[in-house]
C-alpha cells in the first residue's frame, strides 16, 4: 500500500469530522517558531493546495500567518509571526484550505535562536552549534545526529528534546561525549515529558563535546522532527504546588531543582484550568515551561514529617494538597475536619503535572476506619466521592502504588465540594461549516447528581453561528446538535468553546466546557487489518487543545444531504437499505459520495465482527441515494450513533457535510409476553400470548422451547407460524405450588435467511397467588 | 642384618600392594552408638582409620565384628547390625590398629510394627527402581503401570497399586500372587527384569504391606472415612526432615579406593533411622567411580566425585576424592599471583596435575581484548603492548580495558542474553531501554547485589524502571521463580514445578515457595495498547501447591519470609535473603559466571546448574572468588581484575602433554587456558575490524558493532549461523559451541568478507594505496588480524608468495583472506 493510500485510509478511519479531500497535515517543518520573530514554516501532507490560513490553539493575538509561496497538494509555506510576549510551549495548528480545516498538528513556540540542521548533510556530519540554541532536524531511522558544543569548565547547560511531545512516536535519546569519545552523560525519558527529555549537565572540564541525538530504538520517519534546546534554562519539569490561586502570590518549589524557588502571581485574567507557564532563573537566562493549574481551591503544600497517622499534616478542605514522595516508600498523611453530610470529591492529579506517581489514596473516617481506597489500577487518575457520615477528623493517606519516590514523584489532590456535576465530551474536534448549512456535533454527557436540561452556548462564535437544539434534554446522555451557520455568518477561522450550563433547583448553576481530544498523528495498526488508529501516547496533549474547537466558516455549498430516518434497524443475517435525500442547486452536477463511521462499523475488507456499508452515490438524476448496511455473523446487537459524511467537489474544493443518525443492530424478531406478568391461583391456568415483534423484512416462523419448570404444565415447544404475529399458550399451575413469582426459561429460534437466529428470552414470569382461605 | 631383611621385606610388601607408609592414629566407628527400632530395621557401621596426616581410610570391610549379646543383635562381616531381640548389646569392632565397642539398643522388636506406605513402601519401590523416570515413574508409566516419579504422590501410587488393573497388583488374600511381587521377582515376564530377591528388604516390605491388608497412606483416605470402625486405618506418616550421609566430605586415603556410605534418616519425632538398605545410591561419573546399591563406593582413578543418596523425598550428596599416587609426579607452575592461583594450583597439586606455562605477550594481548572488550586490539595497540618493557604492562592493560565502554557493552550483551527480552515481550522500546540499563550498570560497575535487588523488586513504569522488565519477561510467578533461580542462584528448579526434582534435593515446596514471592505482581498498560507497562503489587494473591492444593507461603529453599502484611512486598524478603553475605548461592553463582566467561568452563559446570551432584571442581577457589566479590561490595571489576591478573588466566592454551597417567582428568581443573571459537558478535566485529568495513544491521546506524546490538533476534545471516542467542532462554547454553557447515561456508565464501578485503574503501585497500612497503604491510596485516608479528619463517613464506603472485594487491588479498580463515584468527586461545 502506498504511503498516500495509507494517509487516505487514516483520514477515512480516524478523523471524526474530516472527510475525504480535506487537508491532512503529516508534519511541520520546522516544528518550531521563535517568538518575537518571523519564521518560515512548511506544512506538509496531502490536499494542502488552496490554503487560506492557519488555526492555532494559541490565544488570539499570539499568532499570525501569511501564505509565503504557491502551495502544492503536498506542501504549503507560511511566514509566521509570533509576538515576543507569546507563551512558550507546545501548541496546536491546523491548516485551513478552501475545503476546510485539516487535522491538528503540534509545534513549539521557543525563545532560543533556531538552528535548522541541513537535511542534505551526511548522516555522520557533526554540526557545530553556539549556545544557546534550538536545533531542529528530521528524525531519520538508524541515524545519530551529532552536534558539537564548546563549554567552559563547570558550565551548566540544560538540554531538552521536544519530539515525542510534537505528537509523534519519536523517542529521543541524548548522549554527550567528550573529545575522547567517552560518554559523559546519557538521558532517555524524563518523566512527565512522555518520551522526551529535559536535563542539565555541568561539564567538569572545558572543551568541545559532542551531543548525540537519536531515537532510542533507532527508529525514524520522514514526518518526525525534533527540537534540541540547549541553554541555561531550568531543568524543572514539575512544580509544587502545581495549582495556583489566581491573583494570589504563590512560591513554587521544584523537586528537580531543590535549591530554587520561584514566586508567582497569576493575573486575574488567567483562565481557570491547566496551562503552560514560563519559568526562568534570572531575567537574563533562558526559560522553559511547566504545567500549572489555575484554580480557586486554596493550596496546601506538604510539610515533612507527615509519614504516619500520628504526624498527619492538617490541611483545609476543600482545597488542593500538593505533595511529593521524597523517597521510595514515602507515605504522606493529611488530616482535615469534616462536617456531617458534607460531600467531597477527591481527585488525584499526577500525569497532567508531569509526575510519574501512581497515586493510592486511602481515606480513614473519624473512627479511624478505612472508608475509601482508590489504588488507581487503570490509567486514569484515581478519584472518589465521599459522603461524610460521622463528623470529625478524617485522615488521608497518600502513597505511590509502586512505593517509589524521588524528584519525579510529585502529586496533587484536588478536594472539591461534591454535588451536581456535568461533563461534556465531543467526538468532533473541528468544524467546517458552509454558510447557510450545518454540521452535526455529537456530544456525550456524563451526569453526577444532575438530571436536568443543559443549555448550550457557543463562545467565540461569529455572528450568525448557533447550535440547535441549544438544550440537551433532561436525562439525556447522548446528544447530537447542529452547528448552523447563517448565510450571513462571516467566513473565517475561529476558536470555539461549547459551554454547557445546568440550572439547579437551588437557583445556582453548574457549568462546563465541552472537551475534545483531537488526533495528532496516526499509527499503523496491522493486527485486525485496521490500518491506522489514534496513537495511544497522545494522552497528554497540550492543555490548549482540550477545550477548543477549531471552526471554519466557508462559503455556501450548492447541495445538501439528509438521512430522513433518525433510527435505522439492521437485523442480524440481513441487510438494511436506507435513503439519503440530497438536494442540488441548478447546475450542480458533481456526484455526491458517502461514508459512514461509528460504533462497530468497519471497512468491508476487514474480517471482523462488524458492520459495513455500501453506497450508491447521489447524482442529479438520483437525488435520493441509497446506502446499504451489511453485517457479519457475529455482529453485536447494540445501538450506536453513526456519522454519515456526504462529500462532493464544488469547484476546486471538497465539501463534506456530516449527518448523524442511530443504527440499531438487533435480531429479526424480539418476542415479548403479554401480559408481562400473568397472575394465576394455584391449580389455575394462565393464558400467555407470545408476540414475535418481527422486523418488516422478516416474516418467517419463530419457534420456542419452553421449560421444563417444576409445578407448571405447558407445551414444551410452540411456534408462531410464518406470517402470524403471535401464538398463545396455556400455563397450568399445580394446586400445591407455593405462591410467589416463578420464572420459566424460554428459548426462541427462527431461520433468518439461511441462518438460524437463536437466543434465550427473558424468563416468562408467572405470579402464583396465595390460595384463597 | 635382620633389621635390613625386615626393611627389605616391608619395602617389597609395600611395593607389592602399592601402599605408602603411613602412621595410624586410631580407629573410629560411626555412629558411636546405635538404636534400632523394630524387627525390620538394621544399622550400618562405618569404621575408619585415622592416619597420621589426618586423612581417614575406610576399613569397614576389613574390620572384624563381634556381638556381645547375639540374641539382641548380630552383625555381618560388612558391618551391618541386624536385630534379633529386644535389649542391649555391644558390637566389638576389631582392627589391627585398635578395638572399638559400640553400644546397641534394640527397641520394639516384638511389637506389631505396621508397614507404612509413605515411608516404607515408597522407599521400597524407589530402591527397586520401579518409580524412576525410565520405568513406571515416567509420565506415561510403562506397560500400563504408572507410578508417581520417585513416589512424590503416595496417594496416587496407593490407588494404582491397590485398585487399578482389577486389583491384580496387590492381593492380600493370596499375597504371593500379587503381580507387583511376581513382576519384581521376574516370576512372570517383566521388561525391567528382576528388581529384588525374596531375601531383599524391598521384597519383604512390599510383601509385608500386602499381607497386612495394604494399609493406605493418610492422603488416600477421605477424612470422614478415617474414623470409621472396621476399616484399615491409615497411619500418620513420620515426616522426614533430614537425610544424613556418612562420612560426609572425605578424601580417601592413598591406595584405599573404597568407601562405605551410610544413610541416616532424621524424622520429625526425633528418631534417627539407618536407611542404608533402603536408600538409593548413585553417581554421575560411573567411569571414574561407582557405588553399589548398599552404598559401597569404589574409585577407579584419581578423581573427585559426588555421590547422590536418595531416600523418600530427600536427597543428599557427598563428595569424595581419591588419589592414586604417582611417585614420579612433581608439581611445577608459574608463580602464584594471587588467591586464584593459590587455590587452582593447590587443587592441581592435590590431583597430581601440572599447569602449562604462561602465554606469550602476543597471545595474552589478543585474549585479553577479546575476553574483556569483545573486540580485537588494533595493530597499534598490539605493537604498543608488545614493545613495552614495563614489568606491569599486563596489569596496566587489564586496568585500561576494564574502564573502556566496550567492556560495558560486551558484558552487558552477555547479561542481556540471559535476561531475555524481545520486542514481543517488552516491546522494541523496552528492549533498547533494558539494554542501555545493563550497559550503564557495567559501565559504572554498579554493585551486583543492587542489580539483583532492582531486578527482583522493581515496580513502576518500565519506561522509567527498566529493571522491572524482568517481570514483563517472566510474567507469571512460576516463570519469575525459575528465571530468578537460574540467574541469581545458578539453580535450575524447573523440574520441581511438576514433581520433586528427580535427582536433586529440590522439591515442589521449594519451587512454589519461590513462586510465592512473585504471586502479587500485576501489570497495567498493555490493555491500553501501550508498549510500556506499569508493574505494581496487588494486596492479595497467592500461588497454589498443585499436589497439596494449599496456598504456599513464600520461602527460599525452606527459609521462610516470615510474617508479611498485605502491604509488604514479599520480593523484598527474597532480595534480602539472596543478597545476604552468607547466601550460599548468589555470590558463588555470579563469580562462577565470570569464571565461565574467562575460561569457557565454570568452576561449577554447567554454569547455571549448582546442585549437590554437580559440585564445584574447586570449592576453595569458588569461595575465594565469592569472598573477593562480596568484600568488594559485589562489584564485578575487582573479581575480574583478580582473575585476569592471575597466572591461571594467563596460562598458555597449549595443553600439558606430560600429565601423569595417574592424575585426575585435567579438564575441570584449568591446567591450561581454553581454546574456543569467538562468539558470533566477536567474530563478526573482528572481521569488520580487519576489513575496515562495518556491517549493516537492520534498524541500526551504520558503524554499529555486533556487540552493541540491543536486540537478540536481529536479522543477520552471519550472526544466526554463529548462534547469536535470540534471547528466549535464561541459559548460557543458548549460544551453541559446536561448529556447523553453515559457519564454514560463511567464512570461506562470504562475499562481504571478500569484498571487504578487496575494497578500496577497506583497510587493506587504503594501506595498499598509501605506499607502504611489503614488509610494513605484512606486519600490519599480522598485527591487526592475529595480534602478532609474523615469524621469520612466515615472513619468508609470504615474501615468496608475493613474488609469485604477480599482482601485488592480489597477493596481499590472499594473505589477508588466509589469515582471516585461519584457526589463529577464529579461535580465542
Amino acid at each position: 500500500m502506498s504511503r498516500h493510500l495509507h494517509v487516505t485510509c487514516a483520514i477515512l478511519l480516524t478523523l471524526p469530522s474530516v472527510g475525504w479531500g480535506q487537508a491532512f497535515v503529516e508534519h511541520l517543518s520546522p516544528p518550531v517558531v521563535r517568538r518575537g520573530a518571523t519564521s518560515r514554516m512548511e506544512v506538509l501532507g496531502t490536499e494542502t493546495a488552496n490554503p487560506v490560513g492557519i488555526w492555532t490553539s494559541l490565544s488570539s493575538g499570539s499568532f499570525s500567518a501569511r501564505i509565503a509561496s504557491d502551495a502544492t497538494p503536498a506542501q504549503t509555506r507560511f511566514d509566521i509571526d509570533i509576538p515576543a510576549n507569546a507563551p512558550l510551549g507546545v501548541y496546536g495548528l491546523r491548516l485551513a484550505t478552501t475545503s476546510g480545516l485539516s487535522n491538528v498538528h503540534l509545534f513549539l513556540v521557543d525563545e532560543l535562536p533556531v538552528v535548522i540542521r541541513d537535511p542534505q548533510l551526511p548522516a555522520d556530519a557533526v554540526v557545530p552549534v553556539s549556545l544557546p540554541a534550538s536545533v531542529t532536524a528530521g528524525c531519520r531511522p538508524a541515524t545519530i545526529d551529532r552536534y558539537s558544543i564548546t563549554v567552559a569548565k563547570d558550565q551548566r547547560v540544560a538540554f531538552e528534546v521536544v519530539g515525542n511531545r510534537l505528537g509523534k512516536n519519536y523517542d529521543p535519546l541524548v548522549r554527550i561525549r567528550n573529545a575522547k569519545g567517552k560518554v559523559v552523560a546519557e538521558h532517555d525519558n524524563s518523566i512527565g515529558l512522555l518520551f522526551d527529555c529535559r536535563f542539565a549537565h555541568r561539564f567538569a572540564d572545558a572543551g568541545t563535546y559532542t551531543v548525540e541525538v537519536r531515537d532510542a530504538r533507532y527508529e525514524g520517519d520522514p514526518t518526525w522532527h525534533y527540537v534540541l534546546r540547549m541553554g541555561d534554562f531550568p531543568e524543572a519539569r514539575v512544580a509544587v504546588p502545581s495549582s495556583v490561586v489566581i491573583g494570589n502570590s504563590t512560591t513554587l518549589n521544584f523537586p528537580q531543582m531543590k535549591d530554587w524557588q520561584l514566586p508567582i502571581i497569576l493575573p486575574a485574567i488567567t483562565r481557570r484550568g491547566d496551562a503552560f507557564h514560563e519559568i526562568r532563573q534570572s531575567p537574563t537566562s533562558a526559560a522553559t515551561w511547566i504545567p500549572l493549574n489555575a484554580t480557586d481551591l486554596p493550596p496546601s503544600v506538604e510539610v515533612e514529617l507527615n509519614d504516619s497517622k500520628e504526624t498527619a499534616q492538617t490541611v483545609s478542605v476543600p482545597g488542593t494538597i500538593n505533595g511529593h514522595f521524597s523517597k521510595p516508600g514515602d507515605s504522606d498523611w493529611y488530616a482535615f475536619d469534616l462536617q456531617k453530610d458534607q460531600k467531597l470529591v477527591f481527585q488525584g492529579v499526577t500525569r497532567t503535572i508531569g509526575s510519574a506517581a501512581d497515586l493510592e489514596l486511602i481515606l480513614f473516617d473519624a473512627d479511624g476506619r478505612e472508608a475509601r481506597r482508590v489504588d488507581d489500577t487503570d490509567l486514569e487518575e484515581g478519584s472518589f466521592l465521599y459522603n461524610v457520615g460521622k463528623p470529625g477528623i478524617h485522615r488521608l493517606q497518600v502513597r505511590e502504588l509502586s512505593r517509589d519516590g524521588g524528584p519525579e514523584y510529585a502529586y496533587r489532590i484536588d478536594i472539591r465540594a461534591g454535588g451536581p456535576q456535568i461533563l461534556l465530551q465531543a467526538d468532533a474536534t473541528d468544524l467546517t461549516v458552509p454558510q447557510g448549512n450545518y454540521q452535526a456535533l455529537p456530544i456525550k454527557v456524563t451526569r453526577t447528581e444532575f438530571n436536568g436540561e443543559i443549555q448550550l452556548e457557543l463562545r467565540g462564535a461569529p455572528q450568525g453561528l448557533r447550535i440547535e437544539p441549544a438544550v440537551i434534554p433532561a436525562g439525556s446522555t447522548e446528544f447530537v446538535g447542529q452547528v448552523i451557520a447563517d448565510a450571513a455568518t462571516p467566513e473565517g477561522i475561529y476558536t470555539l468553546e461549547v459551554v454547557g450550563t445546568g440550572a439547579l433547583e437551588s437557583g445556582s448553576k453548574i457549568q462546563t466546557i465541552t472537551r475534545t481530544r483531537p488526533l495528532i498523528d496516526r499509527q499503523l495498526k496491522n493486527v485486525d487489518l485496521i490500518p491506522y488508529a489514534l496513537r495511544e501516547d497522545q494522552r497528554l496533549l497540550p492543555p490548549s487543545l482540550h477545550e477548543n474547537f477549531a471552526l471554519m466558516v466557508v462559503p455556501p455549498v450548492p447541495f445538501t444531504a439528509e438521512v430522513p430516518e433518525s433510527l435505522l434497524s439492521l437485523t442480524r443475517f440481513q441487510t438494511t437499505d436506507f435513503p439519503i435525500v440530497t438536494t442540488r442547486q441548478p447546475g450542480f452536477v458533481s456526484p455526491i459520495t458517502f461514508t459512514v463511521k461509528g460504533g462497530q462499523i468497519g471497512d468491508e475488507k476487514e474480517e471482523r465482527n462488524q458492520v459495513y456499508a455500501r453506497f450508491i452515490p447521489g447524482t442529479p438524476e438520483r437525488l435520493t441515494a441509497t446506502g446499504t448496511f451489511f453485517n457479519r455473523i457475529n455482529t453485536q446487537l447494540i445501538k450506536y450513533r453513526v456519522d454519515l459524511t456526504a462529500s462532493a467537489m464544488v469547484g476546486d474544493r471538497r465539501v463534506n457535510l456530516v449527518r448523524a443518525f442511530t443504527l440499531d443492530v438487533r435480531s429479526a424478531f424480539k418476542p415479548t409476553y403479554e401480559p408481562e406478568l400473568p397472575t394465576v391461583a394455584p391449580g389455575g391456568t394462565a393464558r400467555v400470548k407470545i408476540v414475535a415483534n418481527r422486523v418488516p423484512t422478516f416474516d418467517g416462523a419463530v419457534s420456542f422451547t419452553i421449560g421444563p419448570q417444576f409445578g407448571f404444565a405447558f407445551p414444551s415447544t410452540v411456534e408462531i407460524p410464518a406470517g402470524q404475529p403471535f401464538v398463545e399458550i396455556d400455563v397450568k399451575v399445580d394446586p400445591k405450588l407455593n405462591p410467589g413469582r416463578h420464572g420459566i426459561r424460554v428459548e426462541a429460534a427462527g431461520f433468518v435467511g439461511k441462518y438460524e437466529e437463536s437466543f434465550n428470552l427473558p424468563n416468562l414470569q408467572i405470579e402464583v397467588q396465595k390460595p384463597t382461605p | 642384618m635382620r633389621l635390613l631383611t625386615l626393611l627389605v621385606i616391608v619395602a617389597v610388601c609395600q611395593m607389592a600392594i602399592g601402599w605408602t607408609p603411613q602412621a595410624f592414629a586410631g580407629v573410629t566407628v560411626e555412629p558411636a552408638e546405635v538404636v534400632i527400632q523394630g524387627h525390620r530395621a538394621s544399622a550400618q557401621l562405618l569404621v575408619s582409620l585415622t592416619l597420621a596426616d589426618n586423612t581417614r581410610a575406610d576399613v569397614t570391610r576389613q574390620a572384624r565384628y563381634e556381638s556381645v549379646v547375639p540374641n539382641v543383635a548380630i552383625v555381618t562381616s560388612s558391618g551391618r547390625i541386624i536385630p534379633r531381640g529386644h535389649g542391649t548389646t555391644e558390637i566389638i569392632v576389631h582392627h589391627s590398629e585398635g578395638e572399638v565397642r559400640v553400644p546397641v539398643r534394640v527397641e520394639g522388636y516384638s511389637q506389631l510394627d505396621p508397614i507404612e506406605f509413605e515411608t516404607d513402601v515408597i522407599a521400597a519401590l524407589s530402591k527397586s527402581g520401579c518409580n524412576q523416570g525410565a520405568c513406571h515413574g515416567s509420565p506415561q508409566g510403562k506397560n500400563g503401570f504408572r507410578l508417581s516419579l520417585r513416589g512424590f504422590d503416595p496417594a496416587l501410587d496407593f490407588v494404582t497399586l491397590t485398585h487399578e488393573d482389577y486389583g491384580r497388583r496387590t492381593n492380600p488374600n493370596d499375597v504371593d500372587t500379587s503381580l507387583v511381587l511376581r513382576k519384581g521377582l521376574a516370576e512372570v515376564p517383566h521388561q525391567g527384569g528382576a528388581r529384588f530377591r525374596r531375601t531383599s528388604i524391598e521384597y519383604q516390605i512390599l510383601r509385608g504391606w500386602i499381607e497386612n491388608g495394604c494399609r493406605p497412606p493418610v492422603a488416600a483416605v477421605p477424612p470422614q472415612n478415617q474414623q470409621k470402625p472396621n476399616t484399615v486405618k491409615p497411619v500418620a506418616p513420620l515426616k522426614l526432615v533430614r537425610l544424613e550421609v556418612l562420612p560426609g566430605l572425605r578424601r580417601l586415603a592413598e591406595q584405599q579406593p573404597q568407601q562405605q556410605l551410610v544413610a541416616r534418616a532424621h524424622f520429625d519425632n526425633g528418631t534417627i533411622r539407618d536407611v542404608t538398605d533402603l536408600a538409593v545410591f548413585s553417581t554421575n561419573e560411573k567411569e571414574t567411580a561407582d557405588v553399589t546399591s548398599d552404598g559401597l563406593v569404589t574409585f577407579h582413578r584419581t578423581a573427585e566425585v559426588a555421590f547422590l543418596v536418595r531416600y523418600l523425598d530427600r536427597i543428599s550428596g557427598v563428595r569424595l576424592s581419591y588419589l592414586k599416587r604417582d611417585p614420579g609426579y612433581a608439581f611445577r607452575s608459574p608463580s602464584e599471583a594471587n588467591a586464584v592461583d593459590r587455590h587452582v594450583f593447590a587443587k592441581q597439586r592435590e590431583l597430581q596435575l601440572v599447569p602449562t606455562d604462561l602465554a606469550s605477550d602476543e597471545v595474552f594481548v589478543r585474549r585479553l581484548y577479546l575476553d574483556v572488550t569483545g573486540t580485537l586490539p588494533t595493530a597499534e595497540e598490539v605493537r604498543q603492548f608488545l614493545d613495552s618493557k614495563a614489568d606491569d604492562k599486563r596489569a596496566r592493560l587489564i586496568d585500561d580495558l576494564l574502564e573502556r565502554d566496550d567492556y560495558a557493552l560486551f558484558w552487558a550483551m552477555k547479561w542481556a542474553d540471559l535476561m531475555r527480552g524481545s520486542d514481543v515481550t517488552i516491546s522494541q522500546r523496552g528492549v533498547h531501554s533494558f539494554h542501555r540499563y545493563l550497559v550503564e550498570r557495567f559501565r559504572n560497575d554498579r554493585p551486583f547485589d543492587e542489580f539483583a535487588r532492582e531486578t527482583l523488586t522493581s515496580l513502576g513504569n518500565t519506561l522509567h524502571k527498566p529493571a522491572a522488565n524482568f517481570h514483563r519477561i517472566a510474567r507469571t510467578p512460576d516463570e519469575a521463580a525459575e528465571a530468578m533461580a537460574q540467574l541469581f542462584l545458578g539453580v535450575r528448579i524447573g523440574c520441581a514445578k511438576c514433581h520433586n526434582h528427580p535427582f536433586e534435593a529440590i522439591t515442589q515446596d521449594d519451587y512454589y515457595g519461590f513462586a510465592a514471592y512473585f504471586a502479587r505482581i500485576k501489570f497495567k498498560g498493555k490493555q491500553f495498547m501501550l508498549d510500556d507497562e506499569i508493574v505494581y503489587l496487588d494486596r492479595g494473591g497467592d500461588v497454589r501447591h498443585p499436589t497439596k492444593n494449599i496456598n504456599v507461603a513464600p520461602a527460599a529453599f525452606g527459609v521462610s519470609a516470615g510474617e508479611l502484611g498485605p502491604d509488604d512486598d514479599r520480593r523484598e524478603k527474597l532480595a534480602e535473603w539472596l543478597t545476604q553475605r552468607d547466601n550460599p548461592y548468589f555470590a558463588r553463582s555470579t563469580v562462577n559466571r565470570v569464571w565461565y566467561h574467562l575460561f569457557g568452563r565454570g568452576i561449577v559446570e554447567p554454569v547455571d546448574d549448582f546442585r549437590d551432584t554437580n559440585p564445584p571442581s574447586n570449592p576453595e577457589l569458588l569461595e575465594a572468588m565469592a569472598t573477593e566479590f562480596t568484600s568488594s561490595g559485589y562489584r564485578l571489576k575487582p573479581v575480574l581484575r583478580m582473575v585476569l591478573n592471575s597466572s591461571t588466566y594467563q596460562l598458555s592454551s597449549k595443553p600439558v602433554q606430560t600429565q601423569s597417567k595417574l592424575a585426575a582428568d585435567p579438564a575441570p581443573y584449568f591446567t591450561s587456558q581454553s581454546i574456543r571459537m569467538l562468539g558470533a558478535e566477536q567474530l563478526l566485529d573482528a572481521i569488520s575490524t580487519v576489513t575496515g568495513l562495518s556491517q549493516d544491521f537492520p534498524g541500526n546506524p551504520r558503524g554499529t558493532r555486533a556487540i552493541e546490538l540491543a536486540e537478540g533476534a536481529i536479522e543477520h545471516p552471519f550472526l544466526k549461523a554463529f548462534s547469536k542467542p535470540v534471547r528466549d532462554v535464561t541459559c548460557e547454553c543458548a549460544r551453541e559451541d559446536d561448529p556447523s557447515l553453515s559457519q564454514v561456508i560463511h567464512l570461506m565464501n562470504n562475499r562481504d568478507i571478500i569484498y571487504g578485503i578487496k575494497s578500496g574503501e577497506g583497510r587493506l585497500g587504503k594501506w595498499l594505496a598509501s605506499g607502504k612497503s611489503d614488509g610494513e604491510l605484512v606486519e600490519l596485516i599480522y598485527l591487526s588480524t592475529i595480534s602478532r608479528r609474523p615469524t621469520p619463517v612466515e615472513q619468508e613464506l609470504v615474501r615468496k608468495y608475493l613474488a609469485t603472485a604477480g599482482d601485488r594487491a592480489a597477493g596481499f588479498y590472499d594473505l589477508q583472506h588466509a589469515l582471516l580463515i585461519s584457526n589463529e584468527f577464529l579461535l580465542r586461545h
